[in-house]
């Protein structure tokens, strides 16, 4: 692996390429996450951003599908 | 472990001689100590061999640069060689065991390569490409362009809007799945998941549309 991927669950580094960071927001925001939380979810890989968008797909309120997709640590807060 | 020999013929002196070559390596791969480490470092220079090979002939790498591809080529090399070993226990020795044990340096080497070709790119999501006009007669053509529009329109009314971004993303972009999966921090089965259930909505529709024939099988129930 290169210095500059991340395994799922580590949250991203400087290395990451910004665009990388813009391509999983503008997803977030599509599918209708407020922007704040967009940057907050796409600048992170604790969430698996595909089961994400499946539950807002089947209707969930993108608020709430984060949070059920967090950590429980997190979904605590 | 077993290798299978022609029973009329029996073993032949190759055969033998690939056997005890496999066999050595697994005993020094599974040994402690200086033969251990001495056969992990083979079984490197094996992977970097398989994954300058694989670099070599994938036009996805091409530019990249070669301070890059060698990166990938070492980075390769260290994964199929950990991943060599974490299944060490499931080889059956069907093949000779360098054989085997090339094909992992050559999957690891095309994962990473696809990865860094994909790295910057981004999808254009209105991007669905018309038919090439150039390799059709006219009357294929037109046929082509209408089932191309009525794709279009399907992908747009049938599919929710993670399908579509799915779909477009793998089989308009061609964007490659371990990639896609990576970028979404999610795995390749559930994508795949996504893009069976997307193409059972748009086979139904574009067939409801007179587009597709019915299969003739359900015609056969209906």
């Amino acid at each position: 692996m290169t210095p500059d991927m991340k395994r799922p669950g580590l949250p991203i580094g400087p290395a990451v390429s910004p665009r990388f960071v813009a391509w999983r927001r503008a997803w977030l925001v599509e599918a209708g996450f407020e922007p704040v939380e967009a940057d907050r979810i796409a600048s992170t890989e604790e969430l698996d951003l595909h089961a994400l968008l499946s539950l807002v797909d089947r209707g969930c309120p993108p608020a709430l599908a984060a949070r059920i997709l967090s950590a429980p640590e997190r979904a605590g807060e | 472990m077993t290798m299978v020999n022609r029973i009329d013929a029996g073993p032949t002196e190759e055969s033998v001689s690939a056997m005890a070559a496999t066999d050595e390596w697994i005993v020094r791969l599974n040994a402690t100590g200086a033969v251990r480490d001495d056969a992990i470092r083979r079984l490197h220079a094996l992977m970097l061999r398989a994954a300058r090979f694989q670099v070599a002939r994938m036009h996805e790498g091409r530019g990249l640069g070669s301070a890059r591809l060698e990166e990938i080529v070492h980075s390769a090399a260290d994964e199929a060689a950990m991943a060599v070993m974490a299944r060490l226990d499931t080889f059956e020795g069907r093949s000779k065991f360098t054989t085997w044990a090339f094909k992992f340096g050559i999957l690891h080497a095309a994962v990473e390569v696809r990865r860094a070709a994909w790295k910057h790119r981004e999808v254009d999501l209105t991007s669905v490409p018309d038919p090439a006009s150039d390799v059709l007669a006219p009357d294929a053509f037109v046929m082509a362009t209408e089932l191309a529009g009525a794709v279009r329109a399907e992908i747009d009314r049938s599919l929710t809007p993670h399908q579509r971004r799915v779909v477009v993303a793998l089989l308009v972009e061609g964007i490659p799945v371990d990639v896609l999966a990576e970028r979404l921090a999610t795995n390749r089965n559930a994508l795949y998941k996504t893009l069976h259930d997307a193409r059972n909505r748009l086979r139904v529709a574009l067939t409801a549309a007179g587009h597709l024939r019915v299969p003739a099988s359900e015609d056969a129930i209906s």
